[in-house]
């Protein structure tokens, strides 16, 4: 089991997602970034199934109960083990009464345990979500049931190569939606000049960026988006769906971002800049 | 045999949007766009991972990068030409009866009466004696959108949403009708509410309306709302 001590900023815990129920009005949930929550799985022998704990710039601090194998990923953070530094990208052997505190994240953090989490699986995953699941989110006080440890995966040295500079990238690859072809050549040429900042309402559901464009897009009816989908509203701003998204939305589509952008994306945190580059026109 | 006209849109190397150019928003357009879903899914079962449809379109998320979307989109193109809506697949959606106690719950009755002249007992009348169309589930997990409304009742939504709209509310944005599935905060007019739970993630599908399905209201005291409540809140009555 895990005891969390405290809460850190936005801690919840993620699998892949609940792809089968948009048609409820469902989001799809899962990790943010499915790299480094990956890499996690990886680095304790799970498949990418397993739910992980996904940490915001300040991680809970955790006391495990019994002695297992953790991996902290991250593109950069700070991982202290009972206040002893240890490696982050890493496995790393807990015993029973262990504390790990995970501090200084940029932006994501996730902890995978061998074996995976057993926490309460509602429509397909565990991912935590209002209304869908009985905890939104991590809360101080709260015991995480663990799978157990698999006694057949023994600690390696072998180090798993995996480049994070690609964080570093500040252009997002995109394809193009629908409304985007209604766009004045102007804006359209804007879409890929500007450099466009992400603002301070961004979380789960949506990042949203600071600068305006014009936008004389005729409204539309609801339409099918998803996580990555980025909208142009009414007052001109560009809004991109994060993975706990609602699965139908009003504003016209301009972009769809590439999946790996989209994980980039989400290790970027309010007044970061980026730019956007469209990928590939498909013959549509 | 007739081609609805649409537009098939490549958004990624696993996305395909299909958009349908439908005159208006009725049943028959949620049928087509229910049954063109179905054959979607039954068709290529293997490749889709799941279909998000909203008004009138689809989209179509492949399991993996698609090597060969164009042809993917040539495959599509054939399903819908020629598209044959035969009344088997009308057959297919259900008429349920939902209960509701309009007078305890409905605290925005009395500005809606005000707003269309009309008084309470003409709302409920006129709201209840109409059958509705599930529209489609969205907003919030398992939020039902139906419609259309009587031009009568007719109404914007709240200018300031509330903080808490209770499970089971009815309510009225527009020319729409919609149930809150759970408590949540919300900007519908609201008119009444059920007793029935219209989604439980605990079951399998969560929700048993779906989109295309048709929906008749009946008006109910609080004293038969107490005794679902608490006796079966979940028997969804075929009508």
């Amino acid at each position: 089991m895990i005891e969390l001590l405290s809460s850190g900023f936005y801690t919840s815990i993620q699998d892949l997602g609940r792809f089968h129920y948009t048609n409820f009005g469902v989001p799809i949930s899962g990790a943010m970034d499915k790299n480094l929550s990956e890499l996690a799985n990886l680095l304790v022998g799970n498949p990418n199934t397993e739910a992980v704990i996904e940490m915001t710039f300040i991680g809970p601090k955790l006391k495990f109960t019994s002695a297992c194998i953790i991996a902290v990923t991250a593109y950069k953070a700070r991982a202290l083990l009972n206040g002893k530094s240890i490696n982050i990208n890493h496995q790393v052997s807990v015993s029973p009464d262990d504390i790990l505190e995970v501090t200084h994240i940029k932006t994501l953090a996730y902890l995978a345990v061998s074996g995976g989490l057993n926490t309460e699986i509602k429509l397909g995953s565990r991912s935590q979500y209002q209304m869908i699941t009985s905890l939104s989110k991590c809360q101080k006080g709260q015991s995480i049931e663990l799978k157990g440890s698999k006694a057949a995966f023994k600690i390696k040295n072998a180090a798993i190569k995996f480049d994070l500079t690609l964080y570093d990238r500040n252009t997002i690859f995109v394809n193009i939606l629908p409304e985007y072809q209604e766009l004045s050549n102007q804006t359209k040429e804007l879409l890929v000049q500007k450099t466009f900042t992400i603002s301070n309402e961004s979380n789960r559901m949506a990042y949203q960026l600071e600068e305006k464009l014009e936008n004389n897009l005729k409204g539309i009816s609801s339409v099918p988006v998803m996580p990555g989908t980025v909208q142009l509203t009414p007052e001109g701003r560009l809004i991109i769906l994060m993975r706990d998204a609602q699965v139908t939305g009003g504003y016209p589509r301009i972009f769809q971002l590439s999946d790996e952008s989209l994980n980039i994306l989400a290790q970027k945190s309010a007044q970061q800049h980026i730019n956007f580059k469209i990928l590939f026109q498909y013959e549509n | 045999m007739k081609t609805i006209p649409h537009n098939i849109f490549i958004s990624s190397p696993k996305c395909l949007l299909i958009s349908f150019e439908f005159k208006e928003f009725n049943r028959e357009s949620i049928t087509i766009l229910q049954t063109v879903k179905a054959d979607i899914e039954l068709k290529f079962k293997n490749k889709v991972s799941y279909i998000t449809s909203a008004f009138d379109s689809l989209l179509v998320i492949l399991d993996e990068n698609y090597p060969n979307l164009k042809n993917l989109k040539a495959e599509l193109e054939t399903i819908l030409r020629d598209y044959t809506i035969d009344s088997n697949s009308e057959n297919s959606f259900h008429t349920y009866e939902i209960p509701v106690c309009y007078k305890t719950f409905g605290q925005d009755l009395e500005s809606l009466s005000k707003h269309s002249g009309l008084d309470v007992d003409e709302i409920l009348k006129i709201h209840s004696e109409k059958i509705y169309t599930l529209y489609f589930i969205g907003f919030l997990p398992g939020f039902l959108y139906m419609g259309k409304v009587d031009e009568k009742l007719k109404i914007p939504r709240l200018k300031k949403p509330r903080p808490k709209v209770e499970k089971g509310s009815i309510g009225i944005a527009e020319n729409q009708t919609g149930i809150y599935p759970n408590a949540s905060p919300g900007g519908w007019q609201i008119i009444g509410r059920t007793p029935l739970e219209v989604f439980n993630v605990d079951k399998e599908p969560p929700a048993t309306i779906k989109p295309g399905d048709k929906i008749k209201f009946k008006p109910i005291d609080e004293v038969a709302f107490n005794k679902i409540l608490n006796e079966n809140p979940s028997e969804l009555k075929l009508l």
